[in-house]
């Protein structure tokens, strides 16, 4: 038997970018059904998480969607991508980066000769990205020279520098004419409330940002998600996979979307007036492939120009473990300084632009692991060495910009649960990026130095990307783009995007505040409409 | 750097695990495991960092570890090895917080054995952070203060 539903928007997806469009829209008077392949996490998921890390001893590695079935989280082939399913979506765990664009970002095409220009001006996009740095709470301060002018001041003050900060990593940088500055967080320094989303508590420092106790940090699902939970004219839909959407006779226009229920395959068919496909840089452009129809949309929605799947990204990163000289000191959870002299200051036609992280090491890496060679002389084991060197690791992260030059399209031959194609994506590293390794070795070895380093970790040669973006790009026309200005699809009138899935470029900074700000202006232009 | 087909969450997660039980392997042979927990509770006491001041904070680390079997699965699953190890000197002795070994002392297995453990008992965020380091652990609030301060004034 199949359900159908008639609401007056479906967002698929209930990551940060569905729940946003959601919650504004719904504050409009609309009907809106939201739906998610994944489940809603109770407090109760979230507390049995933490007990279960802090039980198994793996702070890091228990994840939100750990113990689901297979069926639930749709594989990929060629390369595997961080991305959870599940209300608050990938957010669910992220670890509150709201780091804006700077200029640059927008006009790489123009500037430096590769990518995609933005036809979106960061000037156009900063009332917006300033309305999500509120929607989420973010704590920061203006002090940061690197990046673009901001027109308010963050909602709230940043979180204090540790005394690492202070006492090593912004010396050394002064050192190397650098400036080390606050990072915008979505974790609150204060109890903050905006509109009538419940209070979040201020940090507490537990350091166990993922599952956060307090709900200091921003997880959608906690705040936009918690309030759709009460207005009368939202649903939210877990254990929903959308299988394709189906076009008019004339292909103009979306007259349904074809889902299915997780647990028991029961069909579900939406016939909304607005379609928005909130689902992410790997979902969204394998949608729009399995979605064929009549005419220009015969190679898949808003593919007329064979854009769906071109221009994919992501960042890389670059790592390298430290000993000091001495205690390292503690770190929050979170580092509370960062530098962005990366973004402005270098050549992009040369190279790809970053920005550095330095800390006392954190859970991401283990310390035996890294420090076990220091420890080794020979045949001796000296275990009084291991446990000199511990509270003196500290790391550097550098988040690398990619060039874009990856796809996505649909395997031949690896199929889901339901049988439809994966998303197979390919992610080749051009010279260009690969410059970033060889630039974050000298700089971290420099910042070794200025901090009296004895040890480091062998450099990490390998290379993973995370943040999928830019498969379902904006452009200007079905020749550069997917969608246009306004998020909406080409060649269909009623169908609308929204992730980082839409960048036509990602600088070095994390996607999540440009995602977010993207949300609410696409909000605000279906609100007009 | 070089194209790698997961994500720096799944290489984390691999590399959290992947290398004791590649090293170790996960055929039990046959060992009692009231005596094999035994015998690792004696190691991790001496590898560790705990003295005997902190006797009763390394007994209890060390039940918990038992109980994780995503850290101790790997080890129990050499239960005589590592009962045999455990009957050896230093640690027959049943001494706390060793201050260093000669591997040469040790076969090629049980070498592997003792950096294996060591590795993990190191590896995990509640040994680095709290008992050697000396922060507040993780998971209890802190407050937004202590990490400011250096660490002589925690």
């Amino acid at each position: 038997m199949t359900e159908e539903l008639k609401p007056d928007y479906c967002i698929a997806g209930a990551g940060i970018a569905g729940l946003l469009v959601a919650s504004r829209l719904v504050r409009a008077g609309h009907e809106v059904l939201i739906l998610d392949q994944g489940p809603d996490v109770t407090e109760q998921d979230r507390a049995a998480l933490l007990v279960e890390a802090k039980r198994e001893f793996l702070y890091y590695s228990v994840d939100y969607n750990n113990h689901l079935k297979e069926d639930v989280v749709t594989p990929t082939t060629g390369a595997t991508v961080d991305r959870l399913f599940g209300t608050g979506g990938t957010a669910l765990h992220f670890e509150g980066f709201m780091i804006r664009p700077v200029e640059a970002d927008h006009q790489v095409q123009t500037l430096f000769g590769y990518g995609r220009d933005w036809p979106i001006s960061l000037k156009e996009l900063e009332p917006w990205l300033f309305e999500a740095e509120q929607e989420t709470g973010v704590s920061g301060n203006s002090d940061n020279d690197y990046a673009a002018p901001r027109s308010d001041p963050f909602p709230m003050q940043g979180h204090d520098f540790s005394w690492f900060d202070k006492e090593f990593f912004g010396p050394a940088l002064e050192k190397l004419g650098m400036k080390g500055h606050s990072c915008p967080r979505a974790v609150a320094s204060r109890a903050y409330q905006h509109q009538d989303y419940a209070v979040r508590q201020p940090c507490g420092g537990c350091r166990f940002c993922k599952f956060c106790p307090t709900g200091a940090r921003y997880s959608p699902d906690r705040v936009h998600g918690a309030w759709l939970k009460t207005q009368p004219n939202s649903t939210i839909r877990n254990g929903i996979s959308l299988r394709r959407l189906e076009l008019s006779s004339d292909g103009s226009r979306i007259v349904a979307a074809h889902a299915k229920e997780v647990d028991g395959g029961k069909d579900v068919v939406i016939k909304a007036k607005h379609f928005v496909l909130a689902t992410g840089g790997v979902a969204t452009p394998r949608m729009l492939l399995l979605s064929k129809g009549p005419g220009v949309h015969s190679h898949g929605l808003g593919n007329a120009g064979g854009q769906v799947g071109v221009g994919y990204s992501g960042h890389s990163y670059s790592s390298l473990q430290l000993e000091l000289g001495r205690h390292a000191g503690g770190r929050l959870g979170f580092e509370t300084m960062i530098c962005e002299y990366g973004r402005k200051h270098v050549d992009r036609s040369r190279e790809s632009s970053w920005f550095l992280v330095g800390m006392p090491l954190s859970p991401y890496n283990s310390a035996g692991s890294i420090a076990m060679p220091w420890a080794m002389d020979g045949d001796q084991l000296s275990l009084a060495r291991l446990r000199e060197a511990l509270p003196r690791m500290v790391e550097f992260l550098i988040f690398n910009e990619l060039s874009g030059t990856g796809t996505i399209d649909l395997d031949p031959e690896q199929k889901d649960v339901f049988g439809d194609p994966v998303a197979r994506i390919s992610m080749p590293f051009t010279e260009w990026d690969r410059t970033a390794d060889v630039r974050a070795r000298e700089l971290t070895d420099k910042l070794g130095e200025q901090m009296g380093a004895l040890n480091s970790s062998v450099a990490d040669a390998e290379c993973w990307h995370d943040h999928p973006s830019g498969a379902t790009a904006i452009g200007t026309s079905p020749d550069d783009g997917v969608c246009d200005s306004n998020l909406k699809v080409f060649g269909v009138d009623n169908l609308h995007l929204v992730s980082n899935s839409v960048f036509p470029h990602m600088g070095a900074n994390p996607p999540t505040l440009t995602i977010a700000a993207l949300a609410l202006r696409l909000a605000a232009h279906l609100g007009d409409k | 750097m070089k194209e790698k087909g997961f994500s720096r969450r799944d290489f984390l997660r691999m590399a959290s695990v992947a290398p004791f039980a590649l090293v170790l392997g996960c055929s039990n042979d046959g060992s009692g495991p009231d005596d094999a927990e035994e015998a690792i509770k004696t190691l991790i006491l001496a590898l560790g960092p705990w003295g005997e001041d902190r006797r009763d904070q390394a007994e209890d680390f060390s039940r918990r570890f038992l109980a994780a079997q995503s850290v101790s699965e790997a080890f129990l699953a050499q239960g005589e090895s590592v009962k045999h190890l455990a009957s050896r000197a230093p640690f027959r002795d049943q001494p706390l917080a060793l201050e260093s070994l000669d591997l040469s002392d040790y076969s090629e297995s049980e070498r592997k054995l003792l950096t294996s453990l060591t590795t993990q008992i190191y590896g995990i965020l509640e040994v680095h952070y709290f008992h050697v380091a000396g922060m507040p652990d993780v998971g209890v609030c802190a407050g937004r203060e202590w990490y400011t301060r250096p660490p002589s004034e925690w």
